[in-house]
């Protein structure tokens, strides 16, 4: 079992009034940016990864968004570089680098190159497609996100992996000397774990890679659908999917009391939260997603991680209007936060009551890696660091007793895709939906 | 090519209004969806990003006066977007091969909005086949002032605002809100339109190449109109030659929709006089 720390290092000193304006993290203008209180907010996560791994988180997990004070890693390798000289036992995962908007594969392989050499081999790479808000930003083209995605993505592991120098003639790239010096510390190359959301395509993508898939705090019974979609295409490729194949992500807060947890919890709602990540009209940019993904997500009402939601999409076509109720909408958000609780997307309490929590989402998705995203909002170093201490301490022995107790194998300890599957054989179950009504899912 | 090779194969939901059933021609391994009435001078639109399917008022009245074909833009109404279609350039050459089978050989051109950007691409690769451009509050060139809003940032019914002066029109062609097949068709045109417009948002070559043309040009801009700047339609006529600019008084970025009749006479005055 992998525990993984991950925060979305927020920028901590913004007024929650100007996000509610805004109606949104993204596109609040940089005027508000003040550069002392942004040089001690990255030094002091660079200091808090390594308190991480201090504590005896396995995987420290860095994110990268762009143009958001929502999250600080606006170019996630320059942090993950620092943390392969200063840390020493933990692995580095990116969860991951956006390939589409980025544009220049050649040269992430370098850097991530660099990045495994100086960790000696730390290095877990992942790939995403990007917010919709980061197609804007960095005026990447939606239509083609997909294609930009695969092509990046094969050329990678191709300038990994295949002797140079050689000529690379793709549709969006073209490097006509590809030779790159710094290769990868892991042989063959680093492994990877895709995050997503709930996008069929990136689960069909990640299964058809044998790469482990991270669910974002995705709801519990969407998660386990799509771990069946993952399973069913797995068994297609001639492996039976298992622990090693998935992971799962959630916002999680501890306390020493159940009072002090939940003030750390209000965070996760700050601003509006991760649903305020960006406003509708930067959400889904034309062409970002394919019809039958659209189908999915007006399916799915809660799926509150990536602000995508059923709501959302109803607001994009509707507009969103009216005048700004600053307590509405903070009693909005406050129900939410306590709904997220009900409903398990976000983890609150002592460490006596968040233990049983999380080993009953370990039991039902049946996870090789569990990632926690810690603190959101304004919350002091002081605050942060007794949440990850209580956590550390109290909650990971007991997760990974129950891991070993039930088998969940993590993908150092199980190659993911190692397990074949014949053809006639009928894939087993990856997911257990038995504990589902007890936690109040029907 | 097959429809293996089509981006999206895809189920189209038929507005309640102003329906028809389109022709189809084949056209580099694509069913180009269009419809045709009248008789008199050839002459082809090309619409904007959106009110596809459907054979609009203004459509018949230009069709009362000339031989009027609307052919459907790949990715657009009931054409399906193919992996090739990627810009202005692949438009034009798909819609020269269309001219070619449906035997118009010389035609009278006519695109509004985004479709007037494609119409002056295909001008200025194909200029010979004009006999006339008219350019309806077109986008395509690059402003050096103020570019105007990004369509893409705006929500659909913002778009609509901006498209409509006249409120009551507005209401009139608003799509149904709670059809949510209309919402995500919608959404995959502007899938298409991104395709072709995200980035750049204008074509810099286009200013120098658009002066091969020697057919007479007109630009009709709208005095209110709130999604592109009038920059727009002033620069147009100002790079293409033997043009006239007319801008149409109190309608904004959709005057097909809210001035069918005054627009209709004016092009088919335009196209009298380019005849003669």
């Amino acid at each position: 079992m992998q525990i993984g720390y991950f925060t979305e290092r927020p920028y901590r000193w913004l007024p929650e009034e100007l996000i509610l304006k805004n109606r949104a993290f993204f596109a609040i203008s940089n005027r508000h940016f003040d550069r002392e209180k942004a040089a001690d907010d990255y030094n002091y996560y660079l200091d808090e990864y390594c308190y991480a791994e201090d504590l005896g988180f396995d995987a420290l997990a860095l994110n990268e968004h762009h143009g958001n004070p929502i999250c600080m890693g606006s170019v996630m390798n320059v942090e993950a570089s620092i943390l392969a000289r200063i840390t020493s036992k933990a692995k580095i995962v990116l969860v991951g680098n956006p390939l589409p908007v980025l544009k220049h594969p050649l040269r992430m392989a370098e850097e991530l190159a660099e990045i495994d050499l100086i960790s000696r081999g730390r290095l877990v790479t992942g790939w995403v497609r990007g917010a919709g808000s980061e197609q804007f930003f960095n005026n990447a083209n939606p239509a083609y996100n997909r294609e930009l995605f695969n092509e990046a993505h094969d050329f990678i592991v191709q300038a990994w992996t295949k002797p140079g120098p050689w000529r690379y003639e793709g549709k969006h790239f073209h490097y006509r000397h590809v030779n790159p010096w710094a290769l990868p510390y892991q042989k063959p190359y680093p492994p990877m774990w895709i995050p997503g959301t709930l996008s069929p395509e990136t689960v069909e993508w990640s299964a058809a890679h044998r790469y482990p898939y991270i669910g974002l705090g995705t709801p519990l019974p969407a998660t386990c659908e799509l771990w069946d979609f993952y399973a069913d295409e797995a068994a297609k490729h001639g492996y039976q999917a298992g622990p090693e194949n998935f992971g799962y992500m959630v916002a999680t807060a501890v306390g020493e009391t159940k009072e002090k947890a939940q003030q750390a919890a209000a965070g996760f709602v700050y601003g509006g939260g991760q649903n305020a990540f960006s406003g509708a009209e930067f959400m889904m940019p034309p062409g970002y997603n394919s019809k039958a993904a659209i189908r999915t997500l007006a399916k799915t009402q809660t799926s509150a991680w990536l602000g995508i939601s059923g709501q959302k999409l109803k607001e994009q076509q509707q507009g969103a209007a009216g005048d700004i109720d600053y307590t509405a909408i903070r009693g909005k958000l406050q129900a939410a936060l306590e709904r997220g609780q009900q409903n398990m997307q976000v983890i609150v309490g002592t460490p006596t009551t968040v233990i049983p929590k999380i080993k009953a989402i370990m039991s039902v998705l049946r996870v090789g890696i569990f990632i926690i995203l810690h603190l959101q909002g304004p919350h002091s170093d002081g605050e942060r660091r007794t949440s990850m201490r209580l956590f550390a301490e109290e909650v990971i022995p007991a997760l990974k007793d129950h891991a070993r107790a039930i088998d969940l194998a993590d993908p150092f300890e199980r190659s993911p895709g190692s397990v074949a599957l014949g053809a006639e054989t009928k894939r087993a179950p990856v997911a257990d939906r038995g504990p589902l009504p007890g936690l109040g899912f029907h | 090519m097959s429809y293996i090779d089509v981006v999206e194969k895809i189920d189209i939901p038929r507005p309640r209004k102003h329906y028809t059933e389109p022709s189809f021609e084949e056209v580099l391994g694509l069913p180009v969806a269009y419809r045709r009435e009248g008789a008199g001078e050839a002459t082809v639109l090309f619409h904007g990003a959106g009110f596809t399917r459907m054979w609009l008022p203004f459509y018949a009245m230009l069709a009362e006066k000339l031989d009027f074909v609307a052919p459907e833009c790949p990715g657009f109404g009931e054409t399906p977007l193919p992996q090739w279609v990627r810009g202005f350039d692949d438009l034009a050459i798909l819609y020269d091969q269309l001219f070619e089978q449906l035997e118009l050989s010389h035609i009278h051109l006519i695109g509004f909005s985004m479709g007037g950007w494609a119409a002056a691409e295909f001008a200025s690769f194909y200029p010979r086949r004009l006999k006339s451009l008219s350019l309806i509050t077109p986008v395509g060139l690059r402003l050096d002032d103020d570019p105007g809003v990004d369509i893409f940032q705006l929500s659909p019914p913002e778009v609509m605002d901006r498209l409509f002066k006249d409120k009551d029109v507005m209401r009139e062609w608003l799509p149904d809100g709670e059809d949510f097949d209309e919402g995500i068709h919608m959404y995959s045109e502007f899938s298409a339109a991104a395709r072709l417009m995200w980035a750049p948002r204008y074509n810099l070559k286009l200013e120098h190449r658009l002066q091969r043309l020697t057919c007479p040009t007109q630009v009709i801009g709208a005095e209110e109109d709130r999604l592109v700047p009038n920059a727009m339609s002033d620069k147009f006529a100002v790079v293409l030659p033997n043009c006239r600019l007319i801008r149409i008084a109190g309608t904004g970025h959709e005057p097909l929709l809210e001035r069918p009749r005054e627009l209709a006479a004016l092009l088919t005055t335009f196209i009298e006089e380019a005849t003669q």
